[in-house]
């Protein structure tokens, strides 16, 4: 639809453009400064320190009641990973034995001549 | 008809279609509230090889006939490959199959815990290397294009300058930096005297996706809240819609970073600027840029925030080779890969380039 400069919803819409760049631009020079990469760096090392120390906390907390934590389910994860890698192999390779290929269903591979199209040809 | 039927009422048009509109807004933000995300990475394909991380997709052929050069495309390793795949007729993947390229993706899986130790030298002499192999195996064909996006390009450039000799053929990059001095608020976060990289990775092992993706979202922190406003603005528009789910179920969808690769990226390419410098080491060799002869196209965003054209256009600089073309198309780091402008800006200019080069 043809909207005149007169529509409120256009203005409308150019002020949200217009605060979007003006806040972008004014957060990107506040956040380039050393300053900001200082206290910026020094929170998130606090918060990463914290959060390891609940971490252990919670896992020391877990194996007193004999309960699985994170790195348990995580290597149980990984274990089931691998199976499946070990029988995806498995299956590959029965295949190659049939003579088939790695996917059953795939289609016969189409013939690599392709050349490219004349530009500017009619189609 | 009557004469006062045809006496324009443009103000009364108007209000007409802003109720109308209202009204769909209405209903279909109940629906949006409702709806799954949408589903994307629908094309067709067959997962090739899998070793942890690594992920090699074959994408079955739409052309009766291929190109002899197969094409491998490498993602960045901060997000899933489904943006080469959006939906049908929104798809990278699609529109290269239906031109008659034999397209194979490295996607790649969240990092396990062990993977911690992976390093850039694990993606550029095992796994790509180990990919170029099976590709080369399943076509018989030992030429190969490669296609690199952002992070993904310059695995693809790494791999490139420690392989001069082949078999790499045409060699495409998507907004790919370079000069990590140009990096912005990147290389302003990761300010060496305050950045304590080392005590971040040995204290979490990988890099969470939170982290990764909260970096993305403080560069431009007033794009959530606006880009929430114009979806409100635009739910009675369906396209948007469905294209405003995709984008951002995507960019959600953030992978962790392997520990070690992130702190060798953070040292060896933010810190040290080693790629620009073209005094990259890896595994005692030298990824020497200079050494690629292939033919090379550079695509990069005229408004890409996070690899800002200050970053990328290095590149053409630093390679030698004859057959090099940069193109600078209008749009940002994402939607100048994916999307509807991309279907019509970037992707032709793809399928010419790498066409004349797959026979």
């Amino acid at each position: 639809m043809a909207e005149g400069p007169q529509d409120p919803l256009a203005l409308w819409r150019d002020m949200l453009s217009g605060w979007e760049k003006s806040y972008n631009a004014m957060a990107t020079k506040a956040m380039a400064s050393e300053e900001f990469s200082r206290t910026a760096n020094q929170a998130s090392q606090t918060a990463m320190q914290m959060q390891q120390a609940m971490t252990e906390l919670v896992g020391r907390y877990l194996a007193l009641m004999n309960l699985p934590g994170r790195a348990d389910f995580a290597a149980i994860e990984q274990r089931l990973k691998g199976i499946e890698d070990g029988i995806g192999r498995i299956a590959a390779a029965l295949e190659r034995n049939r003579g088939g290929t790695l996917t059953p269903d795939a289609a016969p591979r189409p013939p690599r001549t392709k050349r490219p199209p004349r530009r500017g040809a009619v189609p | 008809m009557s004469a006062q039927a045809a006496v324009p009422d443009p103000i009364g048009d108007r209000v007409r279609n802003e109720i109308d509109k209202a009204f769909r807004r209405n209903i279909r933000g109940l629906e949006y509230l409702a709806q799954p995300a949408p589903a994307m990475g629908l094309t067709p394909k067959d997962v090739v090889l899998k070793n942890g991380t690594l992920n090699l997709c074959h994408y079955r052929p739409m052309a009766e006939e291929v190109y002899r050069v197969p094409v491998l495309m490498v993602m960045a390793t901060t997000n899933k490959a489904s943006i080469f795949d959006l939906a049908p007729g929104q798809s990278l993947i699609e529109f290269l199959l239906k031109a008659g390229f034999d397209v194979y993706v490295i996607d790649w899986s969240p990092p396990a815990p062990a993977e911690k130790r992976l390093r850039i030298e694990d993606y550029v002499l095992r796994f790509i290397p180990d990919c170029i192999h099976h590709v080369q195996g399943e076509t018989g064909e030992t030429d190969i294009s490669i296609i690199g996006y952002c992070m993904g390009g310059i695995l693809s450039l790494i791999y490139a300058g420690l392989h001069p000799d082949g078999p790499l053929t045409n060699l495409a990059c998507f907004t790919t930096p370079i000069d990590f001095e140009q990096m912005g608020l990147f290389r302003a976060w990761t300010d060496r005297r305050h950045f304590d990289v080392d005590s971040l990775v040995d204290t979490l092992g990988n890099i969470p996706p939170e982290l990764v993706s909260g970096a993305f979202e403080m560069l431009r922190p007033a794009a959530k809240i606006a880009g929430m406003v114009q979806l409100w603005d635009n739910l009675w528009n369906d396209d948007y819609v469905k294209s405003y789910r995709m984008f951002d179920r995507w960019a959600t969808d953030q992978l962790p970073l392997a520990g070690e690769y992130f702190r060798q990226t953070v040292k060896e390419l933010m810190w040290e600027n080693r790629l620009y410098k073209n005094e990259l080491m890896i595994g005692g060799r030298h990824a020497d840029l200079r050494a690629i002869k292939v033919p090379l196209l550079h695509i990069v965003a005229e408004h890409d925030h996070i690899a800002p054209y200050d970053a990328t256009k290095a590149l053409m600089g630093l390679v030698d080779m004859a057959d090099k073309q940069e193109i600078m198309l209008k749009g940002g780091h994402v939607s100048v890969i994916a999307g509807v402008n991309a279907a019509k800006r970037m992707w032709p200019k793809l399928d010419e380039w790498l066409g004349e080069r797959s026979i």
